[in-house]
């Protein structure tokens, strides 16, 4: 079987999956996230509102969330009346895309059989599952990342210009489902500017990053003036300021409180084989479930602080900016103490902290990139597109830990996980069915020909 | 298949170039905006049932510095049932904030007993309410020592809001309590000193709901005394 066959199959597989999972599982709207905001907004943009998170006149315009999502969902409200499963739906079939988009870059970096059991370990895992069927940006979001990395894997390859302005554009349309995205903008520019391909002609190189600025400027162009004509300014979210206050007050802690930091890292590090030596119960301090020392690191204090400076910060005149500043100024006046416990955010990043099989999946699948990353480092075995692809993944990895952290916000990048993760299984599979030719002539060669 | 074999890509100089200039004076378009400030939400209608929205309004009055008329909302509302507080809709101490907020607006019109009262019944509440994972000790002690200021401050006591402000862990408020309470006094030296240390502190370590106007009279004070 041809690897475009195989794709093929990756899709239905996992389309049928995500249906299924979908069929099973009736919840769509996730409490305590998102959710509601966005089908809010989604009905406010059929109605005639605007972009609102308001439920009753005047309906006042919000820059809280980025309009991609809830331009997607309404415009499915309005072809299927306000169905959320309709949305689902979509959600399932992109994910599908996006499993193909996991191979193909997979391919890109390390072939196709690789590539294929990324696709596969990326689109049939239950956090994707998950994420496909509620109501949140992560589908829309990890495929407009995907594809653009792809994207931005052929430009550094053949030099197109074609696929420079694409590359923009892609992260562009990402930037209006998350603003985040904007941050992988400059690494994405300086990569490609150093490692890319542009043919001939003393212009060429500058001309291709130039069409890169334009493809992602003029789609987030509408969005920004938008913005700067309701509100004064012209930024992408109003949530910046709000995500530092929640991590930045925390450098003010003695050291004292570090000993419980560094016992929740490593024990979230390790989950769920902490879970076997040292059960998360012990971590309980009282009656209720978030009564927890992981519950603590991993959430409650993040809340204690919003809410501690929500007060002062309602009142200012941008209540987003003086929540910025509460943070920068813990910033300036700790900068040590924000440094080391950037070592903290990280892990919240990276690891899942409750012990689950989904747990097992990904901090597996995050540990064995990781260390399979280092590997090849080591020996000397990463190129330009691996570069290009740890140079993103790093860029936001240091723009999370910097701002706000959640291992939610880790999902969207899983697919260049699992395409470093899918590395040493490909080389076990390889060998065991390296004897059979027919499979061995569909998949051991990578589509682009080399190895 | 994706991946297509290196080629030369092919040049169309003005037909880049004239794409490059209009996305770059789009850019510049944005970036020329000339700012604008939203307009204060319109109020409450009379027959709109609940504390929470009238609370709300006067939040967002403080917010344009009308503090005449975010007293008026706050005293309609404080005649309302407080039970009918949300806790999840951004006021996580929910009654006990309530009226803390209250507090601060009366002290800053000049109703010291009417702050005491609010303060009282500010710390009442705050009593009753339980630990939890998201309201710890450190918030409870923290709230309790802003009431405490805003009950000295009533009372003119500077003495006690200097203790106040010197306590661990930092809170700035005490300290433009105490700058506020001896500019009332006509005591220049205090009030600089007060308000010096506040501008210090804040960002960081300010917590009162009327932080920004504060900072504003602080920064006011300080330049013309």
């Amino acid at each position: 079987m041809t690897f475009n066959r195989l794709l093929v199959v990756l899709f239905v597989v996992v389309v049928a999956n995500g249906f299924l999972f979908m069929r099973l599982n009736p919840d769509r709207m996730v409490p305590g996230t998102d959710s509601h905001e966005y089908d809010l907004m989604a009905r406010n943009l059929i109605a005639g509102h605007g972009l609102s998170l308001a439920s009753q006149v005047p309906y006042q315009p919000t820059l809280y969330r980025e309009p991609g999502y809830p331009a997607l969902v309404g415009a499915l409200y309005r072809a299927f009346g306000p169905n959320v499963d309709a949305v689902v739906v979509l959600q399932v079939l992109l994910l599908g895309v996006a499993a193909v988009a996991t191979a193909l870059v997979g391919a890109r970096l390390f072939g196709a059989l690789a590539g294929l059991i990324a696709g596969a370990w990326f689109g049939l895992n239950p956090e994707s599952a998950h994420y496909a069927h509620w109501l949140l940006t992560e589908i829309p979001f990890a495929l407009l990342l995907v594809l653009t990395m792809a994207i931005a894997l052929r430009a550094q390859r053949n030099g197109s210009v074609r696929d420079y302005l694409l590359t923009g554009v892609g992260l562009g349309l990402a930037t209006l489902v998350r603003a985040v995205a904007s941050g992988l903008f400059p690494p994405l520019l300086i990569l490609l500017g150093v490692t890319g391909a542009f043919g001939v002609g003393r212009w060429m190189r500058w001309q291709r990053l130039a069409l890169l600025v334009v493809g992602f400027g003029v789609v987030v162009a509408p969005w920004l003036v938008r913005n700067a004509e309701t509100f004064g300014r012209a930024s992408l979210t109003s949530r910046v300021g709000v995500n530092l206050v929640r991590r930045a007050p925390r450098a003010a802690q003695p050291l004292s409180a570090y000993p419980a930091d560094v016992v929740a890292s490593v024990w979230i590090a390790t989950n769920p084989l902490s879970q076997l030596v040292y059960p998360i119960s012990r971590f309980q301090w009282g009656p209720d479930y978030e009564d927890n020392l992981i519950w603590d690191f991993h959430v409650n204090e993040m809340v204690r602080y919003l809410w501690r400076y929500q007060p002062a910060c309602q009142t200012a005149p941008d209540e987003d900016q003086c929540f910025a500043d509460v943070g920068m100024a813990f910033v300036r006046q700790y900068p040590l103490q924000y440094l080391a416990q950037s070592a903290f955010e990280l892990v919240k990043l990276l690891f899942t902290p409750l012990p689950s099989a989904q747990a097992l999946i990904h901090n597996t699948t995050v540990w064995l990139a990781i260390v399979t990353g280092a590997v090849l480092a080591w020996r000397r075995q990463l190129g330009a597109p691996h570069v290009l692809v740890i140079g993103v993944v790093f860029a936001f990895i240091v723009e999370s830990v910097a701002l706000d952290t959640q291992v939610r916000y880790l999902w969207p990048f899983l697919p260049y996980f699992t395409a470093f993760a899918a590395v040493p299984i490909a080389a076990v599979v390889g060998r065991l069915v390296s004897r059979a030719p027919a499979v061995r002539k569909g998949l051991f060669q990578s589509p682009s020909g080399s190895s | 298949m994706m991946w297509h074999p290196r080629r030369r890509p092919r040049s169309r100089g003005s037909v880049w170039l004239g794409a490059i200039a209009l996305g770059l004076g789009i850019l510049a378009g944005c970036a020329a905006a000339p700012p604008a400030v939203p307009d204060p939400p319109p109020p409450p209608s009379g027959s709109t049932p609940g504390l929470e929205p009238r609370w709300v309004y006067a939040i967002d009055l403080l917010q344009h510095g009308d503090d005449a008329r975010a007293d008026q909302y706050l005293e309609e509302a404080s005649r309302l049932d407080l039970n009918a507080l949300s806790h999840e809709a951004g006021n996580p101490f929910g009654d006990a904030l309530f009226w803390r907020d209250v507090a601060e607006v009366r002290l800053a019109l000049g109703n010291d007993d009417g702050a005491r009262e609010a303060v009282s019944r500010s710390r009442r509440l705050l009593a009753s309410e339980d630990r939890n994972a998201r309201f710890d000790d450190a918030d409870r002690q923290l709230f309790n020592r802003l009431l405490d200021a805003l009950d000295a401050a009533a009372r003119g006591d500077t003495d006690a809001l200097t203790m106040l402000a010197q306590a661990s862990p930092p809170a700035a408020d005490p300290s433009y309590l105490a700058g506020w309470v001896a500019e009332q006094q006509h005591d220049r030296a205090a009030a600089q000193a007060g308000y010096r240390q506040y501008l210090a502190e804040v960002p960081a370590w300010g917590f009162l709901r009327r932080s920004s106007a504060m900072r504003a009279h602080a920064a006011g004070y300080l330049a013309t005394s």
